[in-house]
């Protein structure tokens, strides 16, 4: 089965954050959260570079190591969905991701975070496929329509890629040799583990 | 139907009917026992001695507040505190409109309810420690005193431990001793609730016709 | 008041101090197999200085650093510019490799210790038979506090436990379902309460420091080992394994409320290591204080005769002071303790100064 993987092309993406609209749109995530954000490095100064970060669905994923009521659990695709009856928002996915993908609705006085949210690569959560429960929770399961993850398709430059792991470095591959220099499959080393198949 | 609907619909107005019921039948006996009549002439207004006796006894006298200053601090914790989470809990005014008048109010924010709820839990863990570690609170207490003050430690400790609103079991098991009270109400010292200002009064009235001031 | 505490005080003190090592000592994991490294070295420095337009930081110390949690500029998102947080990495071992491993097995050795010390040494109970005539130990106040820290102190263990011990002890047996109502209960719970601690500290700290500070009859007391298994040790009001239990109290406790109100309203820390730090340290403090509970709930209940009453009605044997504090007896009385085992304590306070106020009373 194939491992669904993320990269971010550096060289490529221009900061448009069509990928966080999106994915805010198709999912119609609350207001206030956003399960995609874009980074610009040395912004402004030559060199500058833009990276788009969600969740990166690792493989040894720290949150679903650390989560206290044990909410998370991977799919056959190696993507990491969470469960958000069993979710109590404590918060330690968060403290725990070194991405920064679980987001939560409130501020968190008194534990008042309300239930995390996080990218499902688009692939829903334990519900129903398609139903409306899994709608309102997760946001679209694009993944049992046969279809991959809005915010790469919806990339204007096709610096996000999303996907079968060994396709998408491939492509990634041929385009670093055609122009002659890359910044790397960012995040990689730290999502996956080192065959790049789980 | 779900534990939940049963907690918060039939047995949710089953206690309630029991516990309007029997209050104003508790009450109806205590007036309906009335006053003996005093053939003696008034030097002053009892109905003004009602209302002072009733006024005067929310503060403690000078010669006792260094010695009640705890409980009176822990007793205004608690009532105040239950009395603004009650009313004003944004999911007690959403279960006030479902379940029973149709009519909503501002809410507090979530903070400043649970504020509240933490005086109130302070109040009443201090009122029940003193309970049992003073001699003579432990000699004037009998049982109906312990399970009032459990019982509404349990409403309380439920509704916090609900306070994630997710669960329906929670919520339930908060409604089940919300349940247990109500029908518990009437019967126990908990009356004292809706009986407080008719016992001052009467001490207030007695006074205030003999023309002493309170 | 025993030896018991004062033991499980020092060996959860040492426990306390040595898991923060590895937090600072570790560095920052090393990128194991950087798929991007291969392809950067390839093209790395030939790029610096050459064209711009292929910019001058691709890199493999640049996309190094990165990984190593340097910032950016975030566009969107709440989560903040940084795009990778590498402690988390830490957090999370430290988290499930020391303490919830050890956490649970310094709770059921602690148990064990007290089962074993119930066994070989049995209920200390008083050698004269209790007499009937009480003395007062505990003013109304002081019993009040207690109690009022005992059972905001016993809501939160039972919640924090449930809430670090649950996945390993209580879903194997309950199931997740059932288990996250309960999780989502004692985090409620726990948060609720939490405050309330710190009011409780407050307190229980102004009413019960007097008394307990160090003298040098602690240190015959701790030669004596607390008279626990060899002859009596003399003791004031507190003696030190009481006194070493109220500074624990004081010093886990505070340290227990900053870092529980850095977790209750993260905005106060707007730091994710801070919060990271303050779970670990929260734990630690929890399983301290948990354990030397344990052995102070022992040692005030089942473990010794008499001990309970100072805390239900305030007022103890006389002869429960005499045996186990001799020289508070004597303070309070002015009577000397007629026990071959006993010290005099040469520095006490003049008799007839107290002698005069006999709270002897009779039942």
């Amino acid at each position: 089965m194939a491992r669904m993987k993320f990269l971010c092309d550096a060289e490529r993406c221009i900061e448009c954050n069509s990928c966080v609209t999106a994915c805010k749109n198709e999912h119609e995530v609350p207001w206030g959260i956003n399960r995609r954000r874009v980074v610009t490095l040395n912004d402004g100064k030559p060199g500058e570079r833009s990276l788009s970060v969600a969740c990166m669905h690792c493989s040894d994923a720290p949150c679903m190591a650390v989560c206290p009521v044990d909410c998370f659990y991977q799919t056959a695709d190696g993507i990491v969905l969470h469960d958000k009856d069993l979710c109590i928002g404590c918060g330690y996915c968060f403290f725990a991701c070194p991405f920064g993908a679980p987001q939560f609705p409130q501020a968190g006085n008194f534990g008042s975070r309300g239930k995390m949210d996080k990218c499902t690569f688009c692939a829903g959560g334990p519900e129903d496929d398609h139903s409306a429960e899994e709608f309102k929770k997760y946001g679209r399961n694009r993944i049992a329509e046969g279809k991959l993850p809005i915010c790469a398709e919806m990339c204007s430059t096709k610096a996000l890629l999303a996907g079968d792991g060994n396709i998408v470095s491939n492509i990634y591959r041929e385009r670093v040799v055609g122009r002659g220099f890359g910044s790397g499959a960012w995040g990689w080393s730290r999502a996956y583990t080192s065959d790049g198949l789980n | 139907m779900s534990l939940l609907q049963i907690f918060e619909g039939p047995l949710f107005y089953i206690a309630v009917t029991v516990f309007v019921v029997g209050a104003i039948w508790r009450i109806w006996g205590i007036i309906a026992i009335g006053r003996k009549t005093d053939i003696s002439p008034p030097k002053a207004s009892a109905k003004v001695g009602f209302v002072a006796g009733n006024l005067r006894h929310f503060l403690p006298r000078k010669i006792f507040a260094k010695r009640t200053w705890v409980h009176i601090i822990a007793g205004y914790s608690f009532h105040l505190g239950l009395f603004v989470l009650v009313i004003f809990a944004a999911p007690h005014i959403a279960f006030f409109h479902d379940h029973i008048w149709g009519i909503r109010w501002p809410a507090l924010p979530r903070w400043g309810f649970i504020i509240a709820a933490q005086f109130a839990f302070a109040g009443l863990i201090m009122l029940w420690v003193r309970r049992f570690s003073d001699p003579v609170m432990r000699l004037i207490s009998d049982w109906d005193d312990h399970i009032g003050s459990w019982l509404t430690f349990l409403v309380m400790l439920t509704g916090c431990l609900a306070l994630q609103e997710s669960h329906d079991a929670l919520k339930a098991t908060h409604m089940l001793f919300v349940d247990i009270w109500l029908i518990y109400f009437p019967f126990s010292r908990l009356m004292h609730a809706m009986t407080f200002f008719l016992s001052r009064g009467y001490t207030g009235m007695t006074y205030g016709r003999k023309g002493m001031n309170l | 008041m025993d030896l018991q505490k004062l033991i499980a005080a020092m060996f959860l003190f040492a426990l306390m101090v040595m898991p923060l090592a590895p937090l600072q000592a570790q560095s920052v994991r090393p990128p194991a197999n950087a798929v991007n490294q291969g392809i950067n070295e390839q093209i790395g420095d030939e790029q610096i200085g050459t064209s711009n337009t292929l910019g001058t930081n691709s890199r493999s110390d640049y996309w190094r650093d990165l990984r190593q949690g340097r910032d950016g500029l975030a566009t969107s998102g709440q989560t903040g510019s940084k795009l990778i947080q590498a402690q988390g990495e830490q957090w999370r071992n430290i988290r499930k490799l020391y303490i919830i491993k050890y956490s649970g097995w310094v709770l059921a050795t602690v148990i064990v210790m007290i089962a074993l010390f119930y066994l070989i040494r049995g209920r200390i109970l008083l050698k004269a038979g209790r007499s009937g005539k009480t003395i007062t130990r505990f003013s109304l106040p002081h019993r009040t506090a207690h109690w009022f820290m005992a059972s905001i102190f016993i809501l939160l263990s039972i919640s924090g436990l449930i809430l670090l011990l649950g996945r390993t002890v209580l879903v194997p047996v309950i199931g997740k379902s059932t288990y996250s109502i309960f999780a989502s209960a004692a985090m409620q719970g726990h948060n609720l309460f939490g405050p309330l601690f710190i009011v409780a500290l407050v307190w229980l700290i102004f009413m019960f420091i007097r008394g307990n500070f160090f003298k040098m009859v602690d240190l015959k007391w701790i030669l004596k080992g607390g008279g626990l298994l060899g002859p009596h040790a003399s003791a004031g009001h507190y003696n030190f394994g009481e006194k070493g239990w109220f500074w624990l109290v004081v010093v886990a406790g505070l340290i227990m409320a900053i870092s529980g109100m850095i977790l209750e309203f993260p905005w106060l820390a707007e730091n994710l290591q801070l919060l990271q730090i303050s779970i670990i340290v929260h734990a630690i403090g929890a399983i301290a204080l948990i354990s030397a509970a344990l052995g102070h709930i022992y040692i005030g209940t089942l473990g010794m005769e008499g001990a309970l009453d100072s805390m239900t009605t305030g007022d103890v044997d006389v002869v429960w002071a005499k045996e186990h504090h001799d020289l508070w007896y004597e303070e309070v009385t002015g009577q000397k303790v007629a026990n071959p085992e006993a010290e005099g304590d040469q520095s006490a306070p003049d008799r007839a100064q107290v002698s005069v106020q006999s709270q002897i009373t009779e039942t």
